[in-house]
């Protein structure tokens, strides 16, 4: 277990939401060097890294330095591959269809947990974003609470009368402006109000709450448009792009039926739905945030964005798309 | 500490998830390396499970935490 001596939670009455307090995280592992990286496997005669074998595909653990921990909670580590180099982008197909498998176990499982209410897959990629190791690898949160971005979804679905990522893509394809690629599965924008200079979304093409909703097609196809997309950043500025991708889907049964409580919804699911299924809401989609407004040049989140909650954009959506349907195009 | 709102810490030392299987790691036999002895045994791996075209084998880490590795396995067919 982790040796942190805690973690704990306080409610912030002003703004209304969690923060979270692990103070043990401020001693974790800060960009080693390639022989000392703890997520390559462990190579006979060398020091044990976190994975205690000489070779692995893919590998998922509890967090040394978790930012949540049961009871309340989890924090996962899922590393992608046992190569030091590359990137969700460059991994083999059949390498990516299986992360797909791997993101769907670990949904099911934690959100079978009475202490999840929320699993949160994502990853932090580049140092622009606070990246601390390099090895190709994403993270698994399962939050013992609603995280408020989920719950601000849950809340464009009552305002749209119905599944708002269904009704935002039927928008976007109708417009065909931002779309910057489709394949049978899933479609690739930038949204209408992106926040992001090439904020990107990956949504199912049909309505999957959740990636246990998914068949095996439809990974194949989430994980063939994830990686069309990463190739394409990086064919962007020539440069490896750095970007949070973030995983959202329904909230586990207890969660979403706590939301539909309290909102008086009567939005579709039940609310006596088993613990660990999905209940009502979510589209399963994967949101990316890119950092970069030019090659050089990031968008920092300074006083609009921070002090207002208003970001301020300098690149148009449909312009940012065309540039971004291109180095897609180029990368194919 | 001081609390506006509500703080809830953690003791140290909590359990295993509830998901979790298999024992606290233990050494290796005499003679053997950790490694070997993981690969050859399996350790405290549980095998069969299986969830799409991946093989899933469970161990613990000697400090308890969980690790899962995932193997690609060809897509059986329909």
């Amino acid at each position: 277990m982790s040796d942190r001596s805690k973690i704990g939670q306080r409610f912030d009455e002003l703004r209304g939401e969690e923060v979270v307090y692990a103070i043990h995280r401020q001693d974790r592992t800060f960009l080693p060097s390639r022989e000392h990286c703890p997520l390559c496997p462990t190579h006979p005669g060398g020091s044990e890294t976190e994975i205690p074998f000489p070779a692995f595909e893919i590998a998922v653990f509890e967090n040394r330095f978790p930012a949540f921990e049961a009871p309340l909670g989890a924090a996962e580590v899922v590393v992608y591959t046992d190569s030091h180099d590359g990137s969700l982008g460059t991994l083999p197909p059949e390498r990516a269809e299986a992360l797909m498998w791997v993101w769907r176990h670990r949904y099911m499982e934690l959100g079978a947990r009475d202490d999840v209410r929320y699993v949160f897959i994502f990853e932090n990629r580049g140092v622009e974003v606070g990246v601390t190791l390099h090895h190709p690898h994403g993270q698994i949160y399962g939050y013992p609470f609603l995280p408020p971005v989920a719950a601000l979804e849950l809340a464009a679905d009552e305002r749209l009368g119905g599944c708002a990522p269904c009704t935002l893509l039927r928008g976007e394809l109708d417009d065909g402006q931002r779309v910057v690629y489709e394949n049978d599965g899933v479609v690739a924008y930038v949204p209408y109000a992106a926040r992001w200079a090439y904020e990107a979304h990956v949504v199912m093409r049909e309505h999957r709450p959740s990636l246990l909703d998914c068949r095996a097609e439809d990974l194949r196809m989430l994980a063939t448009g994830l990686q069309a997309l990463v190739r394409g950043y990086d064919a962007l500025f020539d440069r490896p792009f750095p970007y949070v991708m973030a995983v959202h889907q329904a909230p586990t049964a207890r969660a979403s039926a706590a939301a539909r409580s309290s909102a008086g919804s009567s939005f579709a699911g039940s609310s006596s739905a088993a613990p660990g299924a999905t209940a009502g809401g979510g589209h399963l989609h994967v949101e990316f945030y890119p950092p970069l407004r030019t090659a050089e040049k990031l968008k920092y989140l300074a006083g609009s964005e921070q002090g207002a909650g208003t970001f301020i954009s300098d690149t148009l959506p449909e312009e940012s798309a065309a540039a971004l349907r291109e180095a897609i195009a180029s990368a194919a | 500490m001081t609390s506006a709102g509500h703080y809830t810490e953690l003791p140290v030392g909590l359990g295993y998830a509830r998901w979790m299987v298999g024992k606290p790691a233990e050494p290796p036999p005499a003679g053997r390396s950790e490694i070997g002895w993981r690969e050859e045994e399996g350790g405290h791996e549980q095998r069969g499970e299986r969830v799409g075209s991946v093989a899933i084998a469970r161990h613990v880490k000697d400090d308890g935490r969980a690790l899962i590795l995932y193997t690609h396995r060809e897509r059986e067919q329909a």
